[in-house]
């Protein structure tokens, strides 16, 4: 989880990401800062995020990112 | 049958009786019924290619439910010929006379000639906005985001209902199909609000974009007779029409909707007081936007091929740039799509090369604003600021739109050239001189008084004030008061053209 805010704290910091909840539909995170997110992501964690997941409830609050990427370090052993 | 005709208002109020008056089984069949009625009413072979794109997407999205969400090897198949077949389609009729065009003289500088022939054709109506919408439904079904529909003449209803049909907005399936099997019983709010957004529409569409488009057409032509400031208050005028236009257009769409119990998606949210160039393309055409953002920008931002980009990128240039490259050429490619979805012209592909360079420049960028506006001490949400940035924005988007609606693009950056040339206005003159651009005193007061009423709503709506919600809480004389003068308004000083039929929405012809 830490690993994930300093990921977001990097790409759009002075943002609440522990309490946040709706990063994507209340337009707090842009599609550019996403796929941003997502390029990070998987250089950290060794995963592939594809178009598939790119739905807001997997990217709306860095909760739902963790799950993200633990599913799919999961599917992806 | 346009929207602003006689005809169309007693279609639409036959239909929405009927809807009210059939039992809730029959009431989509009544909505297919009328959709293909509306749909003939332009010709019968445009019929065609409706039918076409209804038939291949409903057989195509069956053939692909058939396989597991993982099997995308067999459903990218299917897509892709799908793809092919409506995207070709789109493609022969609305771009082969530009290609035929501009193909010949190319091959002329080389010698050879291969005299592509022009040919007439009609483009289907609405089939840019029913081809984004179908082929939006085969994509998501691709990525197995729902179950395919399994009846034919449900997924018809879909790709033609009839209110978005001319000028979207282009819906997602899982949105819009539920809505239409749903139990809609009468409800005096929802036709009254419904009837309120219409209302609000007309009088964008017929007081404000068609009496805009009186100066505009007389300006844009002979644009180098004319003073700068002039030129700037036609480009100005142009940036508001468009959007009067087609905003107008789509309040009736949602508004006709809404009166049968049917939410369609938001497709404007006050673009122009958008801060930025992005947010901008967040609040204007979102339907279009979003269906680029999720089948076009995502899939290539996460390609292989982007995601090697990516991870060199961010080896070789540390920070916001090495970040931000792979998003660069998606980008160009969405804003080039954007453009040309509008139309096969030089002007449309400007626009799209236009909105990527300020868009990728603006990123680029970015660090460099915020240091400047640090050491300038100018604080994020200070309100002038603020106002700056909105001009800004909207500076930069007027310049875009004149690109498309000039004769030529070089007539366009000429019109920018002379607009913004100090030397050449003449302010103390133009309250005299803007009399002689195609509107006398009274059109011009009229036009002014609209468009303030017109920026007064659309301050209170940015402000979070629910328009409806709040006449609705007045008094009965007070409420009567604003829809008798809302009515008038559109009566009286609606632009009629013959046979009391108003001007054609520029999005129609897209």
């Amino acid at each position: 989880m830490e690993k994930i805010i300093e990921i977001l704290n990097d790409i759009k910091p002075n943002v609440d990401y522990s309490n946040e909840k709706k990063l994507v539909d209340d337009e707090i995170l842009d599609s550019f800062e996403v796929v941003a997110i997502i390029g990070e992501l998987s250089e950290a964690f060794g995963i592939e995020i594809t178009v598939d997941e790119m739905v807001p409830e997997n990217f709306n609050s860095a909760e739902a990112m963790e799950t993200l990427v633990k599913r799919l370090l999961e599917e992806q052993k | 049958m346009s929207f602003v005709s006689g005809q169309f208002l007693l279609f639409v109020a036959v239909v929405v009786v009927l809807f009210y008056l059939v039992p809730q089984k029959y009431k989509w069949v009544l909505l297919l019924v009328a959709s293909y009625s509306f749909y003939l009413f332009g010709g019968v072979k445009p019929v065609i290619f409706i039918l076409l794109s209804t038939f291949s997407t409903f057989g195509a999205g069956l053939m692909m439910g058939r396989y597991e969400k993982k099997q995308k090897k067999e459903k990218r198949r299917i897509l892709i010929l799908l793809l092919l077949l409506n995207f070709g389609i789109l493609l022969l009729l609305k771009y082969y006379n530009f290609f035929a065009e501009n193909i010949d003289p190319l091959f002329r500088t080389f010698e050879y000639d291969i005299s592509m022939p022009l040919v007439n054709i009609m483009l289907p109506l609405g089939i840019s906005f029913y081809t984004f919408q179908a082929m939006g439904y085969a994509i998501d079904i691709y990525r197995g985001k729902y179950e395919p529909e399994t009846n034919l003449a449900h997924f018809a209803l879909f790709v033609s209902f009839f209110p978005q049909i001319m000028q979207g907005p282009i819906s997602r399936y899982n949105q819009l199909a539920p809505q239409f099997f749903a139990e809609h019983r009468f409800e005096y709010k929802k036709v009254k609000f419904g009837i309120q957004l219409m209302l609000w529409g007309f009088f964008k569409k017929m007081v404000i974009a068609d009496r805009m488009a009186i100066l505009v057409d007389t300006v844009f032509p002979y644009y180098y007779g004319y003073d700068g400031d002039q030129v700037f208050v036609a480009m100005f005028c142009y940036a508001i029409q468009i959007y009067a236009d087609f905003s107008g257009g789509i309040d009736i769409t949602r508004g006709l909707a809404g009166a049968m119990g049917i939410e369609l998606v938001q497709n404007f949210q006050r673009p122009y007081f958008a801060i930025t160039v992005p947010e901008y393309w967040r609040r204007w055409h979102m339907s279009l936007t979003n269906w680029m953002r999720d089948y076009v920008f995502f899939p290539l931002t996460l390609s292989k091929m982007s995601n090697k980009l990516g991870r060199w990128s961010r080896k070789k240039f540390k920070g916001v740039v090495g970040r931000q490259i792979p998003s660069y050429l998606p980008t160009f490619i969405v804003f080039f799509l954007i453009g040309v979805w509008h139309g096969a012209s030089w002007g449309y592909i400007a626009f799209g090369f236009y909105n990527g360079t300020v868009i990728v420049l603006g990123m680029m960028l970015k660090p460099l604003f915020e240091t400047v506006n640090k050491k300038l001490g100018i604080k994020e949400g200070n309100t002038l600021f603020k106002i700056w940035q909105i001009i800004r924005t909207f500076l930069i988007m007027m310049v875009g739109k004149t690109l498309v609606r000039a004769v030529s693009v070089k007539d366009g950056i000429l019109m920018t050239l002379i607009a913004f040339d100090p030397a050449r206005w003449d302010i103390p003159h133009l309250p005299w001189n803007m009399v002689g651009m195609g509107l006398g005193k009274n059109q011009m007061l009229v036009l002014m008084i609209s468009c303030i009423i017109f920026f007064f709503v659309s301050f209170l709506q940015e402000n979070g004030l629910q328009m409806r919600e709040t006449i609705s809480g007045q008094r009965t004389r007070v409420r009567w008061t604003i829809y008798l003068l809302g009515i008038a308004a559109v009566l009286i000083f609606g632009i009629y053209g013959p046979g009391y039929t108003a001007g054609e929405f520029i999005y129609r012809n897209f």
